[in-house]
């Protein structure tokens, strides 16, 4: 009866111990992964359509993770928002269009990632859509700015 | 069943449609800025607003902003919008790198300035 009782309180300190061990090893490898490159960071000017500088984009990444900080001093007309994409259109890039986000009122945009290769994008599109609009899809037409990403972007 | 698919069929067919029609869009765009001889990328260190102010200055420039407002219909992008659009009251470069900078600054830096 002892024993079959310590079998049972070893059995599930193994356990345990493997359930913890996969934690801690699951959080250093997710770690490493994000850390495992240089931060490089760029600055671009986002170019209106127009022909103005519509504002500026400072870019970071080390392959994996990606910051982005966007500033404009332009305002959406009346019931319109600016929505800020990333998108892939690397020489045979797939063209996909990913969101950012809407710029605020204030002008900005902060937008954060880890991803499996961020060194995909290319470009930072700016369009103007309105702002009840539900379609998940980026209103191409009305594109407002744009400014490109050199390497280590583009791969 | 059937009907279901046809319309993910046509939902897809318009996701792709918008991939195409925006890569298009930024291939030209990048097009343009390359025959201008323009670099749309600044310079890191240093005052990010002069750099603005200098690339807006720039014969190169001027060149990109000739040839975008000649070919606009070219782009295929909705040119009212874009004449239309309005900046906040009293605006400047120096004013846009300060957001920026209260951007970066509150993730602990991050380049650029």
């Amino acid at each position: 009866m002892i024993g079959m009782q310590n079998n049972t309180i070893i059995a599930t300190f193994v356990i345990i111990a493997a359930a913890l061990s996969l934690v801690g090893t699951s959080y250093f490898v997710t770690e490493a992964y994000a850390q495992s490159g240089r931060t490089q960071c760029q600055t671009g000017a986002l170019i209106g359509y127009g022909g103005t500088i519509f504002g500026v984009a400072n870019v970071c990444t080390n392959g994996y993770t990606i910051n982005v900080d966007l500033a404009t001093n332009y305002l959406p007309k009346e019931g319109w928002v600016f929505n800020a994409w990333l998108v892939d259109d690397s020489f045979e890039g797939s063209g996909y269009p990913l969101v950012m986000g809407k710029i605020l009122d204030s002008g900005t945009l902060s937008f954060d990632e880890i991803q499996t290769n961020a060194r995909t994008w290319t470009d930072i599109v700016v369009t103007q859509q309105p702002a009840n609009s539900l379609s998940p899809l980026p209103s191409w037409s009305n594109s407002v700015a744009q400014t490109w990403l050199i390497p280590p972007f583009g791969q | 069943m059937a009907v279901k698919a046809q319309g993910q069929n046509q939902s897809t067919e318009k996701s792709q449609g918008v991939q195409q029609d925006l890569k298009e869009l930024a291939q030209k765009f990048r097009e343009f800025v390359n025959s201008s001889g323009a670099n749309i990328t600044l310079p890191q260190g240093g005052n990010l607003s002069e750099q603005l102010q200098a690339l807006a200055d720039s014969a190169q420039f001027k060149n990109l902003t000739q040839q975008l407002s000649q070919q606009l219909s070219q782009l295929g992008i909705n040119g009212s919008n874009i004449q239309n659009l309005q900046q906040e009251g009293g605006a400047d470069f120096s004013g846009l790198v300060q957001k920026l900078q209260n951007l970066t600054s509150s993730r602990g830096g991050g380049g650029g300035q």
